[in-house]
């Protein structure tokens, strides 16, 4: 009994987090999925204002940037994923932009951090962040870097066959549904 | 030709140098480069270009991507539980980590109730690696600063936990143990759990002697007093989790914050100090070391639950198959490098749309470390190197 | 001549070797043809005497400490661990190749002194092992430096190590880990593939790409 009112307690505290953001930023769209995880959702262009709230309403830490390739839908979907200290909640900040030409502003000055996810994120799906001096080969070798391999479009298997030249018994391209 | 005035380099030895365009540099008159790795003992196949003013750091480049495999693209090409083979890999010295945050999110994704046994293995076995993985740490940081007896003892007490986690698992370093919905395995029986508390209890009277020979030397204190100093304003923007940000007295712990498994219902303490600098790291360190002995000591007490071990659903028939509704969930642990998470994103069908992994040094290891060398001198830099607990295979993936 | 060759491949050591092999006797192993008559003796002796050069390739190099310190022991052998490329023996390739590594692990193996060995661990130096679909691991690495002993498995526990390097002992007593004699003598065929895998200049290319950052 004294558990569950104590989760109802944390949730309305986590709701408070949610409103206080979107009063000032009122383009985001906002919810608590559960404890201690809340969600946001923004149009692209609002991206550094948006972070830069949240850095002021106690998300002080961001953990990392996803990108997810839509590849029918023709989208990237990009999450930055924040960690509060204060709060002790972790924040999914969702945006997304269009697969081609992908832009988006740099958020290096408000996280440092951001720099290399942003690195890894134009490295391996070809977005463009724009004011990032450091965009790049950077885990990857040049001849990689340009195929930008996460894309959907990339096919690894054929990659390898042309690169490598082998021919693998476990190799076969025509097989759509592969179990290894 | 550009001479080098700082440094003595014998001329055949230069004449090589610039023949193969590989080794010192000039730059400048008094500047050259420095290729520090990979072919090093302290960087782990990672390397970190430096430009260097005598023996002084002016500018570090972190040159990672030695160890990428592109897991996450390999990921979404293979059925959910095959990835766990896959994606443990991640993280080698702890490689039960990347099993249970993928784990960790796939159940949140279907919705299981993970059983109560499986849990407590699960804790357990995270712990051990903990202490494994401490273990390492302590062998690659006194090799480092040159007390190798300290070093040889930890690598002998770690094959304890390797030994114990063949028992239980089939391997000694990945473990391929923890999967969606419960454990693979059972225990083995109750021969296996005095041992661990065999072990558990042997480490603990070791504490002490590490204590004498290295976090109480002269020698420790000396070369990290003072080194790689960050303050909580950089930490926090810099995004540094586990025991780097807990020495610069920020108390933040996933097991405490965002607590997951059995760790609710044990007692420990989250250590922090507030110095900040390279002998902080390393205190911290030791301190979470003994709260780990005291959370297995709390666990063995505890016991296992009875009950099953893997949940129970019919879908888990034929694994291949098996298919996960539409969704994405976050889930992380603390590691002894830090906060380590995992993002699943599935469309529905039996392969993980995205498995985005966050591995700790992936901020620790690039803008961090070149911020903390810049200014730093030649021989601090494997200090510093192994004090942030670099792990070169969780930036490259 | 020579000089131009050098320019090219931008490393010269290797090209001086293949000249003196005509020759017509091993320059590195018998300085004088007198001293045939001690190979024996030699073989025993660099058998006894193994140093391994500090590269963790991959995630193979996690099983080298427990191989070095109490519980295995390496260094009865008379084997130990050495940072400097010129000093060592014997090269393990622990675990998986990614092409960036292979550049550098190429580079420490011309370093090394004649004569070398090469030991790889696990199952992705022979044929990629779970990274057979990877796009940046290096399926066949004998294609690019000569392998002496190969150590199937993943990961190869600490005892098929110990086995592996006491097969390189057994070859080196008996004359046949001979790889870098065969990167001698078909240097050409390693070249090209290396080249085929990296292009043309790529060591200029790499040592040349930070600078800019500088």
């Amino acid at each position: 009994m004294e558990e569950g009112n104590r989760e109802e307690v944390a949730e309305v505290a986590l709701n408070d987090v949610v409103d206080a953001v979107i009063e000032r930023a009122p383009y985001a769209q906002g919810k608590v999925i559960r404890e201690r995880r809340v969600e946001f959702s923004i149009p692209a262009e609002k991206l550094r204002d948006f972070l830069r709230v949240m850095k002021e309403s106690g998300f002080e830490m961001l953990m990392q940037i996803t990108v997810v390739d839509w590849l029918k839908e023709g989208k990237f979907e990009l999450v930055y994923q924040m960690w509060s200290v204060t709060h002790s909640t972790h924040a999914f900040v969702r945006l997304e932009v269009q697969r081609d030409d992908a832009r988006l502003p740099t958020v290096m000055d408000i996280f440092p951090v951001a720099e290399t996810y942003e690195r890894e994120a134009h490295e391996f799906f070809g977005i463009d962040f724009e004011g990032n001096p450091r965009l790049g080969p950077f885990i990857l070798e040049p001849r990689e870097y340009e195929k930008h391999p996460f894309r959907k479009d990339f096919s690894t298997l054929s990659y390898v066959k042309e690169i490598y030249g082998e021919d693998f018994d476990r190799y076969d391209e025509s097989k759509t549904n592969y179990v290894i | 030709m550009v001479m080098v005035s700082n440094l003595e380099v014998p001329r055949e030895l230069r004449k090589e140098a610039l023949k193969h365009d590989m080794y010192l540099k000039p730059i400048s008159e008094d500047t050259y480069e420095l290729f520090f790795g990979p072919q090093h003992m302290a960087t782990e196949n990672f390397s970190i270009i430096l430009k260097m003013d005598g023996s002084r750091v002016e500018k570090a480049i972190a040159n990672p991507g030695f160890l990428h495999r592109g897991f996450e693209k390999l990921a979404e090409q293979r059925p959910y539980f095959t990835n766990i083979a896959l994606l443990l890999r991640i993280c080698v010295p702890e490689s039960d980590v990347p099993e249970n945050i993928y784990s960790m999110a796939v159940d949140e994704l279907v919705g299981w109730e993970v059983p109560e046994r499986a849990i407590w293995i699960r804790t357990v076995v995270l712990e051990m690696a903990r202490l494994a993985s401490w273990m390492f740490w302590i062998m690659g940081f006194a090799n480092e600063i040159g007390l190798y007896t300290a070093g040889s003892w930890a690598a002998a007490y770690r094959e304890r936990f390797m030994r114990l986690f063949e028992e239980l698992t089939g391997g000694r370093v990945y473990h391929i143990y923890t999967v969606p919905g419960g454990v693979r395995r059972d225990i083995p029986g109750d021969r296996w759990l005095r041992q661990l508390g065999d072990t558990v209890e042997y480490i603990k009277s070791k504490l002490k002697d590490f204590d004498e020979i290295l976090f109480d030397n002269y020698i420790t204190f000396a070369r990290t007093e003072g080194v790689g100093v960050m303050d909580r304003k950089f930490a926090l923007d810099h995004a540094v989790t586990g025991p780097n940000l807990r020495a610069v007295g920020v108390p933040y712990d996933v097991r405490k914050d965002d607590p997951y498994y059995l760790y609710p219902e044990l007692d420990f303490e989250v250590p922090i100090l507030n110095e900040g600098d390279s002998l902080a790291r390393v205190l911290v360190r030791r301190y979470e070391m003994e709260q780990d002995l005291y959370i297995l000591e709390q666990l063995l007490e505890m016991g296992p639950p009875g009950g099953p071990y893997m949940v129970q659903d019919k879908r888990l028939k034929s694994l291949p198959r098996f298919k996960v509704p539409a969704g994405s969930a976050w889930a992380h642990v603390e590691s002894t490098k830090g906060d380590f998470g995992a993002y699943v994103v599935s469309d529905g069908t039996h392969k993980p749309y995205r498995v985005h992994i966050r591995g700790p040094s992936q901020s620790h290891g690039i803008t961090v470390l070149e911020e903390l060398l810049r200014g730093a001198r030649l021989a601090d830099v494997p200090v510093i190197l192994k004090t942030l607990d670099n792990c070169p295979p969780d930036i490259d993936r | 001549m020579d000089e131009m060759k050098i320019d090219e491949n931008g490393n010269g050591r290797v090209m001086e070797q293949e000249n003196e092999r005509t020759e017509g006797y091993d320059r590195l192993s018998y300085p004088l043809k007198e001293f045939k008559v001690f190979e024996p003796l030699f073989r025993w002796a660099r058998k006894k005497s193994i140093w391994i050069i500090t590269f963790c390739t991959g995630c193979g190099g996690i099983e080298m400490p427990p191989l070095m310190n109490a519980r295995y022991d390496l260094e009865r052998f008379g084997m130990m661990p050495n940072p400097s490329p010129r000093m060592a023996d014997l090269f393990l390739i622990t675990g998986y190749v990614t092409p960036k590594t292979l550049k550098r692990i190429i580079i420490t193996y011309e370093m090394m002194e004649d004569p070398k060995y090469i030991m790889s661990h696990g199952s992705c130096p022979i044929n990629g092992g779970v990274y057979w679909d990877s796009y940046n691991v290096v399926k066949q690495l004998d294609r690019y430096i000569p392998i002496d002993v190969s150590i199937a498995g993943c990961m190869p526990r600490v005892e098929a190590v110990m086995d592996g390097i006491m097969e390189i002992m057994r070859k080196v007593e008996r004359g046949e880990a001979d790889g870098w004699k065969r990167y001698r003598d078909n240097y050409e065929w390693y070249r090209r593939n290396q080249d085929e895998l990296f292009g043309k200049g790529w060591r200029k290319e790499t040592a040349r790409r930070w600078l800019k950052w500088l």
